[in-house]
């Protein structure tokens, strides 16, 4: 009969031990979410309701709605992805589909990585130079958008090429054999069997679009701006605009006496949006796998 | 049987048209990396070509751009800023990012595996003002009890802030890096009798380790370019810190907070670009170290 | 014009990865309408032999080509229209691909890139050949069905009935038993029988007996190099022209 030896048992309780360890680390990490999120709603209860989402700042932003914040963001985040989507979508393709190994796929694929990683207060001076001055767009929705568009750019350009490539090679094959061309073959098979990650991809930029400050804060954006009520089409491409971002920080830094609630009330819509996007596209990636073709 | 018929012609011609706007997709990203350093370049190049004095910007922790005296552009406390943030939100970040990464890793079933993934995502996905404002209003307070200062705008907060924000990163890659670790490894080192920590620590962490090196500098590279939360968090005092709870402001918080109010195409404007300049190339240099720490492993 | 006695006719074909030599000056005619069968050990240069016919050898890395190749007298290398040459070849791979679409469409795929659109011509030329595959008892009444759901040995049929649908010239099998049960191979056997009179078939195995049922003449290829190609039964006879030919056949190695 197996009986444990000292040796055994001192090694199981090392384990247990190691185990805890790690358990303990893990947790330390995942509460703050669960308390932040619960603390900023916790404050943000007394003012969160319909008439908080529609109705503008007033009284020098210390009582009012968030209104205009939130349809400069709505703008800002579909006008980005109307951009960067296509774009990005494209050149995934060229590079899975098209690019021949070389030194010009490295150089390539190493400039998207570096896009990638590129500070978002750099992007702004990058918007600043060259939509706002270079481009005489001047400060408007259409420069921030196009400078968000440049920072969503690289992870779809890189969650589009995953996707791609997850389409197995031999189906291509069997396509060219038949004597499809490489668009075909894109268009007929590698895609349709794409849109869900591509789609993944492109939620998850929405909420990073949503969230962003640095970018729009000299791009477009600004502290204050009247707009009509409940209009949803109230702001045009050259005007400047608020953003639900910019405004958390504008109430929460630049605004004396403003109600407690307000700032958290802000917070709780911008971080409730962008958690239930991303949440949207979990569910999406989930889908997707239970309904594989091959 | 009939033949086949031949393609319509337009057809053809929307073929090789959509081939030629997908290959200048594909050199697009090229473009926008150097374009870019190209415009940045430019909105600070007159300055830093014609009497910017690097001696004093490198060396001299006297920031005063607005003075109208003795106007001085010495950035050091604010390079010190930066990287006392930083060097604070790796330690703590990296050794809980590594040890949540081998959680997953190596602890797990499928279900919590799934469960904590996704928990680290959403970790991942809060915008940073929002991390800004915790730090404004949670954190503060939590220090100033804690240490009884007077305001808890300060490194510790920057810190603590930042290292939650980059955990995500590092858990995310750390994780991918211990999962290329071929199972084999695994086997072997249980068939000669290890523990769950000596597979973890002598066998795991060492065959991974490229990975998870490239998972900390990208957390780092994350840490260094981060503006909101830092702007918000850190304080606004510019000076060199001494201890953990000395106010202090970062590269990338002094851009943002003076970038609005200085005349456009002034020395003070262009000073601005030029650290931008100088963040752009210390997080290019970060990723392009950490891509050939990765290339290396896939050659292995 | 006078039509070119010979289909397919190879000069000094040299193919090269990198450094790799794996096609080292190979001539060889291929005949109107014969089977002609393709033996050899491993890694001697059998697919990409064929792979050079239809030019897909062109997606491989690193890959450099030389020598002459024409398909029905026209110099493949010098073709504007590649669709067009590869459609002229049909091409079954080792490994038994359904594309994830439905059965008809796996079928109609090919015609549909061509340009032909109507709905019964379509079904005419699904149906014909899925009967050719012999495949078609067994999957009419669920055309609608996923190409991929289908098992390894109706797969390998689809594909044979893919490589139909574009009315090719000449039909390439590449080892195309090497994934299936023996009774498939057998009904896939069959059908190159019946196939024979209306187009050239290349057979390239790794089953010396498969050459022996089906194919009118043999190539022995070995290392990149072509030993000989002859009537089957001279190859199988006790007297080939190469020793190496003897003792492969025979199993002596390989």
């Amino acid at each position: 009969m197996f009986q444990a030896t000292r040796f055994t048992l001192r090694k199981r309780r090392y384990e247990l031990l190691a185990r805890a360890v790690f358990f303990l680390m893990t947790l330390l990490i995942v509460t703050p979410l669960i308390l932040i999120v619960g603390y900023l709603v916790y404050q943000a209860w007394p003012i969160l309701s319909l008439d908080f989402l529609f109705t503008n700042p007033r009284n020098g932003m210390r009582s009012g709605g968030i209104w205009s914040p939130l349809l400069g963001t709505i703008y800002l985040v579909v006008i980005s992805l109307l951009v960067s989507t296509p774009i990005g979508v494209l050149a995934a393709i060229s590079l899975n589909e098209y690019a021949r190994e070389s030194w010009i796929t490295r150089v390539i694929n190493l400039a998207v990585v570096n896009l990638a990683g590129v500070p978002s207060i750099v992007h702004a001076l990058f918007g600043l130079g060259a939509f706002v001055l270079f481009a005489g767009l001047g400060k408007s929705i259409l420069a921030a958008s196009l400078t968000l568009a440049i920072m969503t750019l690289p992870v779809i350009i890189a969650s589009t090429k995953e996707a791609l490539a997850s389409v197995p090679v031999p189906f291509r094959e069997a396509c060219w054999n038949v004597g499809a061309t490489r668009w075909q073959t894109i268009r007929h098979v590698v895609l349709p069997n794409s849109v869900g990650g591509i789609l993944t991809g492109v939620i998850l930029q929405v909420s990073r679009a949503a969230g962003e400050t640095a970018p729009i804060m000299f791009t477009g954006v600004v502290f204050y701006k009247a707009i009509k009520e409940g209009d949803p089409f109230a702001y045009g491409l050259f005007d400047q605009c608020m953003a639900l971002s910019m405004h958390l920080f504008t109430i929460s830094t630049q605004v004396p006496d403003v109600p407690k609630a307000l700032p958290y009330g802000t917070a709780v819509v911008l971080l409730g949006a962008v958690l239930a996007v991303n949440a949207l596209a979990i569910l999406v990636r989930l889908r997707l796998r239970s309904r594989r073709k091959w | 049987m009939p033949a086949l018929p031949r393609r319509p012609r337009v057809e053809i011609l929307a073929e090789r048209a959509i081939e030629v706007l997908i290959r200048l997709c594909g050199i697009s990203a090229v473009l926008f990396v150097f374009g870019i350093f190209f415009f940045v370049f430019r909105e600070g190049s007159h300055l830093l070509f014609h009497g910017f004095n690097f001696r004093e910007f490198f060396f001299s922790p006297e920031w005063y751009p607005t003075s109208q005296s003795h106007v001085r552009y010495g950035a050091l406390a604010l390079i010190a800023g930066t990287a006392s943030v930083t060097l604070l939100a790796m330690l703590l970040a990296v050794p809980f990012g590594i040890g949540t990464a081998v959680f997953i890793s190596e602890f797990c079933g499928a279900r919590t595996k799934e469960t904590l993934k996704i928990t680290i995502e959403l970790l991942a996905a809060i915008p940073s003002v929002v991390w800004g404002f915790v730090g404004l209003t949670v954190m503060n307070k939590v220090i100033i009890q804690l240490f009884h200062t007077p305001i808890g705008l300060n490194v510790l907060n920057g810190g603590v802030i930042l290292a939650l924000m980059s955990v995500p990163i590092i858990v995310s890659i750390g994780e991918d890096a211990l999962k290329a670790v071929p199972d084999s490894y695994r086997e072997a080192a249980i068939a000669l009798g290890v523990t769950r920590w000596q597979l973890i620590h002598r066998v795991l962490v060492p065959a991974a380790r490229n990975g998870l090196l490239a998972a900390v500098l990208l957390g780092v590279g994350r840490a260094v370019g981060e503006t909101m939360a830092v702007l918000m968090a850190t304080g606004h005092a510019v000076k060199i810190p001494t201890s953990l709870l000395d106010s202090v402001r970062t590269l990338t918080a002094t851009i943002a907070a003076e970038l609005g109010e200085a005349a456009v195409h002034s020395d003070h404007y262009q000073v601005l670009f030029i650290i931008g300049i100088l963040l752009f190339t210390i997080t290019f240099a970060i990723n392009l170290a950490a891509d050939l720490i990765v290339r290396g492993v896939r050659r292995e | 014009m006078v039509t070119p006695p010979k289909m397919i006719e190879i000069r000094d074909l040299r193919v090269r990865f990198a450094r790799h030599e794996v096609l080292k000056g190979v001539t060889l005619d291929v005949c109107r309408n014969e089977v002609l069968g393709i033996i050899g050990p491993a890694q001697s240069g059998k697919t990409t032999f064929v792979k050079v016919i239809n030019r897909t050898i062109e997606d491989s890395p690193e890959v450099s080509v030389t020598g002459s190749v024409r398909v029905n007298g026209e110099d493949i290398w010098k073709l504007k229209d590649l669709p067009a040459l590869r459609r002229k070849i049909g091409m079954v791979a080792p490994l038994p691909v359904g594309l994830p679409l439905s059965i008809f469409d796996n079928v109609a795929f090919a015609p549909r890139m061509a340009g032909l659109r109507d709905r019964n011509e379509l079904e005419a030329r699904v149906e014909r050949c899925l009967r050719q595959a012999a495949l078609w008892d067994e999957v009419k009444d669920r055309l609608d069905s996923l190409g991929t759901r289908l098992s390894g040995g109706q797969q390998q049929r689809l594909t044979i009935a893919r490589a139909l649908s574009h009315d090719p010239e000449v039909l390439c099998l590449d080892e195309f038993s090497i994934a299936i049960d023996p009774v498939t191979t057998m009904r896939i056997e069959d059908v190159l029988k019946e196939l024979r009179s209306q187009i050239t078939i290349v057979l390239v195995t790794n089953l010396v007996q498969q050459a022996r049922r089906l194919a009118d003449r043999t190539a022995f290829f070995l290392n990149g190099e072509l030993v000989e190609v002859d009537r089957t039964e001279a190859i199988f006879s006790e007297t080939p022209a190469d020793l190496r030919t003897f003792q492969y056949v025979r199993g002596i190695f390989g």
